[in-house]
């Protein structure tokens, strides 16, 4: 019909998703009063309960600090589904006149930057404050460059997890409690790779090459994530 | 008009469940009795003959479970998301028997009931922990279809995470004894013959499971559909 509107292209919806989500975010600051203060709160407890002057760092850390990631990130995307589940935003969103694929992407988008800008600010100030004693970790610029594309490589494939998760349980009961168990247990396997990796890369003598080859399982793993949580989501939505 | 089976079809079914008793019994049997004492774990070896098995079984239901998921997405019949719950589950009781018979054998053959980082041992636990996942999911949504759907997807991304727990715990260095590789059984003849009748045993006795849980479910959801008639003749 000469009178319909065109629909915007694809990447503009996905945009303006983002842009809610990020409006959302700078008005309210609830991502970062919550999921940063859990992260800070977690390196606090670790730095009180782990004595690296004891054990090293270099060994224990990775562990440590991608297990206070991990908690950050689940509260993260907790906060982010509750906010859709308080005022019917999803039941809006899915009325709207775009793909569901486009709300997935849309969800998507901003969970990864969010997640990766709270990850880098958690691990950040882990190495920060944490890294001291006989296993310290000395950072050129080269292992800081390894260090974030593995947090970007990991920290993508837990908001890849967790959108599709958050979205499944928005509207089941219990759903707030069930999302940080699911993605508690399914992160297991990524959380494995993350810390192999890290510990990997704060040892001694470690090779780029060695590193550059796990890192292609890991990116391998977010790919597979991805399509399948891509292909799987429509009948998530579907009503 | 009368739902009753033929007694032929009674026959029928009941085979899986003797031949699985016989075998079992047959093959424990065959460990104790004829199968000689392992030089280097001595008796505690024997636990061999059921945990190898049920381990099996309990990768290979999770697989056909996944499957099942995969078909209910594809052609929406409730038969096969009831397949999908019955493989589930009996995969969730063989992997958490697995584990336990995998650490009454870990305490003399490795010093420690749970050992600590070990890529079997651990992607076994994660298996059973996404299986506990899945009927946390179900057991979430009370609408049947949607609860078909959103299972259905969490099998998905279970089996997918089980594939990755395995490839990211097999980085590791394994101390796990390797029996059985793609070429040959590393095995001794009369071992051998123990473990296959145990095999055969554990796949009845697994059959069996999934059937009667399969039953459970079809009883379960007609139940179901009769109260909701009732309930919208009272309305």
């Amino acid at each position: 019909m000469s009178g319909e509107r065109r629909r915007p292209p694809a990447w503009r919806q996905v945009l303006a998703l983002v842009r809610k989500d990020a409006l959302l975010e700078l008005r309210s600051k609830d991502l970062l009063a919550s999921a940063l203060t859990l992260g800070l709160t977690c390196l606090g407890l670790i730095a009180f309960c782990v004595d690296f002057l004891i054990l090293r760092f270099d060994q224990v850390g990775p562990a440590v600090l991608w297990i206070a990631v991990l908690f950050t990130a689940i509260t993260a995307l907790s906060r982010t589904f509750a906010l859709e589940r308080e005022d019917g935003c999803l039941e809006a969103l899915l009325l709207a006149p775009m793909g569901r694929t486009v709300l997935f992407i849309g969800k998507l988008v901003f969970n990864t930057l969010a997640l990766n800008l709270l990850g880098a600010l958690v691990l950040g100030g882990g190495v920060l404050f944490l890294n001291q004693g006989p296993g310290r970790v000395v950072f050129d610029g080269e292992r800081l460059g390894w260090l974030a594309l593995v947090l970007v490589v990991h920290v993508t494939g837990l908001a890849v997890l967790g959108t599709l998760l958050g979205l499944m349980t928005l509207r089941s009961r219990r759903g707030e409690l069930l999302l940080p168990l699911l993605q508690g247990v399914l992160s297991l396997p990524i959380l494995i790779l993350a810390v192999i990796e890290t510990r990997f890369l704060f040892a001694s003598v470690w090779s780029a090459e060695r590193l550059g080859e796990l890192l292609k399982l890991s990116l391998a793993f977010d790919v597979l994530f991805l399509t399948a949580a891509v292909l799987l989501f429509p009948a998530v939505a579907e009503e | 008009m009368s739902q009753g089976k033929s007694p032929m079809k009674d026959l029928l079914a009941a085979v899986p469940f003797v031949v699985g008793i016989v075998a079992s019994a047959w093959g424990t049997q065959l460990a104790f009795h004829v199968a000689p004492i392992e030089r280097t774990l001595k008796f505690s070896q024997k636990i061999f003959y059921w945990h190898a098995p049920i381990g099996m079984a309990a990768i290979i239901v999770t697989l056909i479970g996944a499957g099942a998921a995969v078909t209910y997405l594809i052609n929406r019949r409730l038969g096969a998301d009831r397949v999908a719950e019955a493989c589930l589950e009996v995969a969730m009781l063989a992997t958490a028997v697995s584990l336990i018979t995998g650490c009454i054998w870990a305490k003399p053959a490795w010093g420690d009931y749970f050992p600590l980082g070990e890529p079997r041992v651990t992607g076994m636990f994660v298996l059973l922990l996404i299986l506990a996942c899945y009927f946390a999911v179900r057991s979430s949504v009370e609408e049947p279809l949607r609860r078909a759907r959103i299972s259905g997807v969490m099998a998905i991304i279970g089996a997918i995470n089980g594939l990755v727990a395995y490839f990211a715990i097999h980085i590791w260095n394994t101390t796990h004894p390797t029996v059985f590789t793609a070429r040959e059984a590393r095995l001794e003849e009369t071992m051998l013959r123990a473990f296959l009748w145990c095999l055969v045993g554990t796949v009845c006795l697994t059959v069996v499971l999934i059937r009667q849980r399969l039953r459970y479910a079809r009883l379960r959801d007609d139940l179901e559909s009769c109260e909701q008639l009732l309930m919208e003749r009272e309305a």
